[in-house]
């Protein structure tokens, strides 16, 4: 598998070669053009994994693309603006849930129930991933990589991805007024472990969309 | 000494601040999304200097949070925070001599370190119209760093003269340079109509020395644009 990230850090894609028998399972909704591959649409995990995705935000199907007659290519784009992430995973990973993109056939997806301390941005359900190979995921706006080694506080809107080695909890910024008037939820980190933040807020979009909206109308 | 850095990313600018101990950074509630532990925040500050309900609910009107908070180190230990706007664009910090003001517009102003002091400013009927965007300014006075963000780039442009700009793409002025509210084509009544069929040219006008700078779009712009294809609000 040859891969490249182009166009970063505003509209990166994910271009990607795969030599024959090599395959790639990607989240429904990614490929944009290919070239010389098959597909095969599967709920990976069966109905009740697929259902739980569709929960998390992700779609129902993941899709599997395999070079069967010679080498194939695939490119793939996140449906935010942003960066894409390559990770070599050996052990596990969670993904706020709408950051996957693709993965090798090594790693196996599944949901994670994070509780309510994660209700309000990173969701009800996170993605987690095992197993050992590459994993690929997107972020809107650019993302940095942070080693933590002790604490740090992210606003949930802004994380992407993390290693369970760190622990999480809600830290509300100081007061109930901010809890109230601004995002106020922030998460605190702490542990040993790799965190991936990103720059920009898609929920902030929606908000400064929202008085643009049209008001509706009584007709009676 | 405190340091702001902003990555060049494209698309996405965002500000890096690292303040040692004793030094504050202010910014609107909602920017922040990185910081240390041993960050202080203080929402109650502004309160005492930036007085109450009323400049709240102005800075709300001017498409500001409502509250601002200030940064500090918690233990004396330097803090690390990261501030973002909300709009893809550009982010820039620029100093503030204190020989003259800056004006900011609404969604523009992201921050200042302690020596800036802000207030918001009735931007005059004429002047919000042509600013497109928010009722306010949000004036900033003193000696330090300021922090704006744009939708799309920001370009400097050094004045001596006159200058007009398109409505809703002033990020931030210097009140050295004298504003009035004008439309592009022609003048007086006339000019005023040819202007709203065209749908644009409604212009800041800028005259005197000093700087202006501008972001390539315009946000209100957008948000007409998508906004009415979303479901209706209650």
């Amino acid at each position: 598998m040859n891969y490249s990230i182009e166009e970063g850090p505003s509209y990166a894609v994910l271009d990607m070669e795969l030599d024959q028998g090599e395959s790639i399972v990607a989240d429904g909704g990614v490929m944009t053009w290919m070239s010389n591959l098959g597909v095969k649409t599967n709920m990976t995990g069966g109905l009740l994994s697929g259902i739980k995705r569709v929960v998390g935000g992700e779609s129902l199907f993941l899709n599997t693309y395999t070079a069967e007659s010679g080498r194939g290519s695939i490119t793939m784009a996140p449906g935010d603006p942003g960066m894409i992430v390559d990770h070599d995973l050996s052990g596990d990973l969670y993904l706020q849930k709408s950051a996957f993109i693709c993965c090798q056939e090594g790693v196996t997806t599944d949901l994670k129930f994070q509780g309510l301390r994660g209700f309000f941005n990173v969701g009800l359900v996170s993605m987690r991933l095992t197993g050992e190979g590459k994993v690929f995921f997107g972020s809107y706006g650019d993302v940095e990589a942070i080693d933590v080694d002790g604490d740090i506080i992210i606003d949930n809107g802004h994380v992407v991805a993390w290693e369970p080695t760190l622990q999480y909890e809600l830290s509300y910024k100081r007061g109930v007024r901010n809890f109230l008037f601004s995002e106020g939820m922030m998460l605190r980190f702490h542990g040993t472990g790799r965190i991936w933040v990103q720059s920009r807020n898609p929920l902030a979009v929606a908000d400064f969309m929202y008085p643009f909206r049209p008001v509706k109308r009584d007709n009676n | 000494m405190m340091e702001i850095t902003i990555k060049d990313t494209g698309l996405f600018g965002h500000a890096d601040i690292t303040l040692n101990d004793g030094e504050t950074f202010m910014s609107e509630s909602g920017a922040l999304f990185k910081m240390s532990s041993n960050t202080r925040l203080d929402t109650s500050s502004r309160k005492r200097k930036g007085g109450g309900f009323l400049k709240a609910a102005k800075r709300l009107l001017a498409g500001e949070n409502f509250f601002l908070t200030e940064y500090g180190s918690k233990d004396g230990q330097p803090i690390h925070l990261s501030l973002a706007p909300v709009l893809p664009g550009d982010c820039m910090s620029f100093d503030a001599d204190g020989a003259s003001r800056w004006y900011c517009t609404g969604g523009s102003w992201l921050g200042c370190s302690s020596g800036v002091s802000i207030d918001t400013e009735f931007a005059g009927m004429g002047k919000a119209i042509a600013g497109g965007e928010g009722l306010f300014y949000i004036v900033c006075s003193g000696t330090g760093k300021i922090l704006v963000s744009a939708f799309g780039r920001i370009h400097k442009v050094d004045v001596d003269g006159d200058f007009n700009v398109d409505s809703g793409h002033v990020v931030a002025y210097q009140d050295s340079l004298t504003v009035a509210a004008g439309v592009a084509t022609g003048s007086g009544v006339s000019g005023f109509f040819t202007s709203s069929l065209v749908g644009e040219g409604f212009v800041m006008k800028f005259s005197g020395k000093g700087t202006v700078y501008v972001q390539s779009h315009a946000p209100n712009q957008f948000g007409r644009s998508v906004g009415p294809t979303l479901p209706p609000r209650s």
